[in-house]
């Protein structure tokens, strides 16, 4: 029989009280992340398809899209929230599960903090132990669970949804368990999705499914103990094996959150190592000189970043060999670089050809051994042995402003964008979220 | 033969309105059934805790589901009609499969079917395929699916409800697949044990999400189209690599397997196909009322040919069952 998991995940969710700088501040730059991503991704057309789509499917408007302000049902612009957060494939990402935590937990919080008029400190504390939870189940079923083919952020993030919008709306720990199992029970998400609209619309639904869940259990829905750990129950489902103690282990006295990732590329985290050397090699060769680009990568590289000649700019953010090309064709991997107009560019596809990787388990998910070859014959040889953003390299709070300011300023404006982080970074100090939402929210011209 | 979702969605759309008798026969006595079930679970407790948990809906103007009140958005009707499907404990079960197509697709097409003013024709087309291929996909998993914890209901019921849904708002093969491709991201259904209300919720969450899939793809949100046959698609990463692209469809379109389809629980004037009230089972006063209530048998009879929903929708108002 398994060790319990659940129940002392949700008796650690229901009572914890956060006060462990680290960790606070880790769900600071998580909020910060997912809101700016948000709001910059509201004209998106994946956003604004999933607005038309959802816009008469609630009661009552009673949450807020960043960005554009639209209002919908709670749960619904939980969805659309999670669908901008993660549609650029530029949000927040934590080794090894390769969870993208912020997208599916922030925008749960926010839609029920929103709404029953939390203030910044619950809404901060909800959000910070949703994620502990989500990451600490992501890591208790990696690898195997991803190897099937899972999306682990569209099946851990409707749980860590659940419990960060539960805790918001006060659930005591057998309600919170049942939360818990309803979200379980709706964990979801194919890799065949990747490259299309879908993908994002994992965290989005586990978004608005951690708010259902939580709303449903404080109405009275009933569900099974022990989800995750039960016969038949999601580890039974879903994953080839369980480490109960990566769940479990330092429970409230370490905190996984703190080695949560902030992406400085706009794809998959497992290529960042890779573009690091690749714009390291532009000191070497220009595109035009290179014969031949030769990685050493970890496993998951292929499984999450294989397609070798994307056609849309969606596919692109999973292609290792479009991601090196754009870095030494332009310095950078910005989302302006994993457009459609851009996967299909003559000097990419002709680079990317050149682009040859094969996997080596001793290689990290963060590293990577990379060779450059010019057609005149001379090689360069460049380890990254942490790509720039994994946890051991961290994104500064300066430089998370300034990426905040890349997605978000063409919606809000350079003030807007500043407001935001602001809001953000004293998000403990509002005496109502409804402050950080109305940051979020671009101010149309009267 | 079908060997591309692609290909099964190009042969949905050549049935849609083409439908032959001998299936939708079959597949009208399961609507008729699944709608009573609706009736008869309209007030459990599992529903009403989630019509609970939708702040305004008593103020909402919207779709109507059986025997309720209150009038609501199209994804809370699908979610609270499957809830009450399943709850009401007579939704017809797929024969070897423990799936309940017509719980799930009604939920997820009665309401469209109000809303975008679909006639009868349309509504029993959409509702008849969708059946087939919710009972054609649940019998190709089977086995090491259930073992592994899944209610097929949940894994197998959004695409259907997808693929239905889609076809009731008019769009092509194209949008078919994607709608699925969309809906096989939605699947849920682990570990719904029964003795809690969660099982009664797999079955409307997965109407509801399989109608969100086609109103996504109406949006121009795109999922994979390929879903079916896709290396890390829903076969392979559901069903442990069972093969649910080719095999489960050689005999679509010349056997109709909703003419298997056992009800457990017939409570609409009798036993309408094989199976009828389990033994040592008394009808509560509800059930009975529902049972003898000649309206809806006559509206599902004249659903074919009926110009819109109306009478459909009257059969299935709360002042139909009289306590």
């Amino acid at each position: 029989m398994t060790a319990p998991i659940t129940r002392p995940l949700v008796e650690f969710a229901a009572t914890a009280r956060v006060d462990e700088p680290d960790a606070l501040h880790a769900g600071r730059r998580a909020v910060l992340g997912a809101l700016s991503l948000a709001a910059g991704a509201s004209t998106h057309s994946a956003v604004t398809a999933a607005v038309g789509a959802f816009r008469g499917l609630a009661p009552t408007p009673a949450a807020t899209v960043m960005g554009s302000g639209d209002r919908l049902g709670m749960a619904w612009a939980a969805a659309v929230n999670g669908i901008g957060a993660h549609i650029e494939d530029f949000d927040d990402t934590t080794l090894p599960s390769v969870i993208h935590p912020g997208a599916p937990i922030v925008p749960a919080a926010l839609a029920v903090a929103e709404h029953v008029a939390a203030s910044g400190r619950e809404f901060l504390e909800a959000v910070t132990v949703g994620i502990e939870v989500a990451i600490r189940l992501a890591e208790s079923v990696a690898p195997g669970h991803i190897e099937r083919g899972w999306h682990v952020t569209g099946t851990m993030g409707p749980i860590g949804a659940a419990i960060a919008a539960g805790r918001l709306l006060g659930l005591d720990a057998d309600e919170l368990e049942a939360a818990f199992a309803i979200a379980a029970a709706q964990a979801a998400g194919l890799q065949e999705a990747f490259g299309t609209m879908t993908k994002s619309l994992h965290p989005g639904r586990a978004a608005a499914n951690g708010v259902e869940a939580a709303l449903l259990a404080h109405a009275g829905l009933t569900a099974p103990r022990d989800a995750f750990e039960c016969d038949g129950g999601f580890a039974d489902a879903m994953a080839p094996s369980l480490d109960p103690g990566r769940a479990l282990d330092g429970l409230g006295e370490t905190w996984s959150i703190v080695r949560n990732a902030f992406k400085p590329y706009s794809c998959g985290i497992v290529a960042h190592p890779a573009i690091d050397a690749a714009i390291a090699f532009r000191k070497l060769a220009g595109a035009e000189e290179v014969a031949a680009i030769d990685l050493r990568v970890h496993p998951l590289v292929l499984v999450a970043m294989g397609k070798e000649d994307p056609t849309t700019g969606l596919d692109a953010k999973f292609s290792v060999f479009h991601a090196v090309a754009v870095g030494l064709l332009h310095g950078a991997a910005a989302p302006i670089h994993f457009t459609d107009a851009m996967a299909t560019d003559p000097a990419v596809r002709r680079l990317r050809q050149k682009v040859r990787a094969r996997v080596d388990q001793s290689v990290g998910l963060d590293e990577v051994y990379a060779s450059l070859m010019t057609a005149a014959g001379v090689r360069d040889d460049y380890h990254v042995a942490h790509a720039t953003g994994s946890a051991d390299r961290p994104m500064t709070d300066e430089q998370l402003r300034a990426k905040a300011n890349l997605v978000a300023a063409p919606v809000l404006g350079d003030q807007g964008v500043q407001l935001l982080c602001d809001a953000v970074f004293e998000v403990d100090s509002l005496r109502s979220i409804r402050e950080l939402v109305r940051a979020g929210v671009a101010v149309r011209p009267r | 033969m079908t060997q591309s979702t692609l290909e099964l969605c190009e042969r949905l759309s050549a049935f849609h309105r083409r439908v032959p008798e001998e299936a939708l026969a079959p597949a009208l006595d399961l609507l008729l059934n699944a709608l009573a079930s609706a009736m008869i679970g309209a007030e459990d407790p599992a529903v009403r805790a989630v019509a609970l948990a939708q702040p305004g809906l008593k103020d909402h103007a919207g779709v109507r589901t059986p025997a309720r009140l209150e009038p609501t958005d199209l994804y809370t009707a699908a979610l609270l009609t499957g809830m009450a499907a399943h709850a009401g404990r007579s939704d017809d079960a797929g024969e070897k499969s423990l799936v309940d197509p017509a719980a799930v697709n009604l939920s997820a097409l009665l309401g469209l079917g109000q809303d975008r003013g679909s006639t009868g024709t349309d509504f029993v087309s959409a509702f008849t395929l969708a059946c087939e291929v919710e009972l054609r996909l649940a019998h190709a998993l089977k086995g090491a699916h259930l073992a592994n914890g899944w209610d097929p209901n949940g894994t197998c019921g959004p695409l259907s409800a997808a693929l239905g849904s889609a076809l009731l708002v008019g769009l092509d093969a194209g949008g078919l697949a994607n709608s699925a491709g969309i809906a096989a991201s939605m699947t849920l259904g682990h570990g719904a044990r029964a003795g809690t209300m969660s099982r009664a919720f797999v079955t409307g969450k997965a109407a509801a999400n399989g109608l969100v899939a086609a109103l996504l793809t109406e949006s121009g949100f795109t999922g994979s189209r390929r879903i079916l046959e896709a290396e890390k698609g829903f076969g392979a990463v559901l069903a442990g690599g069972i093969d649910v692209s080719d095999e489960p469809w050689r005999t679509f379109g010349d056997e109709w397997l909703v003419q298997r389809a056992s009800m457990t629980w017939s409570t609409v004037g009798g036993p309408a196909t094989p199976g009828g009230a389990p033994q040592g089972q008394v009808p509560s006063r509800r059930e009975r009322s529902v049972q003898a209530g000649g309206q809806l048998r006559r509206a599902v009879e004249n659903l074919r040919a009926a110009p819109g929903m109306d009478e459909l929708v009257a059969a299935v108002s709360p002042g139909a069952i009289s306590e």
